[in-house]
């Protein structure tokens, strides 16, 4: 899987959770938070939905130290990396 | 018995609700909690419960209807049921059923006021014998600055909640900072070994452990209502939730602490999705009995909350955050850390117990397997 693999997945979950974001809008740089209006349940439900379609699990310590999309996304593939 | 079923009131802030829809109709045979009618208030699409078993006899409110708290909505023949339950005490003597609010306005101003949301009520007619006129309400629409849906708007109602409180409830406040590593390893295993859909959310494992705590401070869960408290069996668990668009709304998730923490996580998920979408209970509006605020997902390290009267405690939930900490071998790290808030009626409680109270939620966030 590739940045650009996980951004798809990543933009059909947010359209499944939160459809009134537009992803490709979002500046992956900086926190999400401080751009979209998305409660704490949206985000889990969209990692929750990222998982189920990938079978990739991110963990609750990570979720709290990544600070915006792009750090989860080299999280996602650093992950994958060091599986394969 | 002729029992006139009233506009129940969802919670402080609320004076009326409009009727969206019956789910009875004369003749239905109705059970005590079950749904019969959903009512938009300043907040939300909510649904609301028979007070009793009996047969509908008359159905009073109609569509649309913007109605008075208290004013009865339907007659429901209890047959054989002479006990007369708090609501019927405490309704108001029957009042006029129509209480549509009507006013004099032209047609053009009317169906701008509805696109828009406006209430009439605050309106003075400029026109003809105190007609609204469309230029009332152009003039209304460039001072608006919120949606409102009707009556009194959202902002406005939690100014008044809120001002009531602070005005009238003696608030004292702690704060710990609570580390979590233990708390977030365990999260992490447990998680990891879990279906997607069965995951388990960090706050709720949070308030979790608040509900465990309150168990044994059962000053901090009750009401305080005419100068005395009343310490209540369960615990309905208020979780303030941000509503898009602004405000603030606190439904409880009923009898909480009767549940596990994987039934809890399902109620929390149910109850935010309920929240947003409508469809909310009146119970869970009116009779939580202690409330939870989290203001970690909005960035902001710690809260300090506004009680929600009658209850008589608030706990706020800060971010979650790694900081430098110092481990028990006096070596410096880094670490997971939450700071935990309490605001407390000192009317019932001191900051004694309270600080024990905050002490007690350590323990369990740091012993996962309590939470279980």
């Amino acid at each position: 899987m590739n940045n650009e693999d996980v951004k798809t997945y990543f933009r059909e979950s947010f359209h499944q959770i939160a459809p009134e974001i537009v992803f490709d809008k979002i500046n992956l740089d900086l926190p999400l938070r401080d751009q979209v209006e998305i409660d704490s349940l949206d985000f889990y439900n969209i990692i929750v939905s990222f998982q189920k379609k990938t079978g990739i699990y991110i963990p609750d310590s990570k979720l709290a130290e990544l600070s915006n999309l792009s750090e989860l996304i080299d999280y996602i593939l650093k992950s994958q990396n060091s599986k394969a | 018995m002729k029992y006139n079923l009233p506009m129940p009131s969802l919670g402080a802030d609320m004076d009326e609700g409009k009727l969206m829809e019956w789910k009875i109709k004369v003749g239905d045979t109705v059970k005590k909690n079950q749904t019969i009618a959903q009512v938009e208030t300043t907040k939300s699409v909510v649904e609301i419960e028979s007070f009793r078993d009996g047969i509908v006899m008359d159905i009073l409110g109609k569509i649309g209807d913007v109605i008075k708290v208290g004013t009865p909505i339907a007659v429901l023949d209890t047959k054989g049921d002479e006990i007369l339950d708090k609501t019927t005490v405490v309704s108001p003597a029957p009042t006029p059923v129509t209480t549509t609010l009507r006013f004099k306005i032209s047609p053009a101003a009317k169906k701008m006021a509805e696109e828009n949301h406006i209430d009439l009520s605050k309106i003075s007619g400029s026109g003809t014998g105190g007609e609204i006129t469309l230029k009332d309400i152009e003039e209304k629409l460039k001072t608006k600055t919120e949606k409102a849906y009707f009556g009194v708007n959202l902002r406005e109602a939690i100014s008044a909640i809120m001002a009531k409180s602070k005005k009238e409830i003696p608030h004292y406040y702690l704060k710990k900072r609570i580390h979590l590593d233990t708390l977030m390893s365990w999260i992490d295993e447990k998680n990891k070994t879990l279906a997607p859909t069965e995951r388990l959310l960090l706050p709720a494992v949070l308030m979790r452990a608040v509900i465990i705590s309150l168990n044994k401070f059962p000053d901090l869960n009750g009401y305080y209502k005419k100068e005395k408290f009343e310490a209540l069996g369960i615990v309905n668990l208020g979780i303030a939730f941000a509503i898009k668009g602004g405000g603030v709304m606190v439904p409880a998730v009923i009898e909480a602490d009767k549940m596990t923490t994987s039934l809890f996580n399902k109620a929390v998920q149910d109850l935010a999705e309920r929240t947003k979408e409508g469809g909310l209970k009146n119970r869970e509006l009116t009779e939580g009995t202690m409330t939870v605020t989290n203001v970690g997902d909005l960035g902001s390290d710690e809260v300090f909350g506004i009680i929600f009267p009658p209850q008589v405690a608030i706990v706020g939930l800060g971010r979650i955050r790694k900081e430098a900490i110092i481990d028990k071998g006096d070596q410096l790290k880094a670490g997971f850390v939450i700071d935990v808030t309490l605001s407390a009626d000192h009317r019932v409680s001191d900051g004694l117990m309270g600080a024990r109270f905050l002490s007690e939620i350590d323990k369990n966030l740091n012993d996962p397997k309590s939470l279980e």
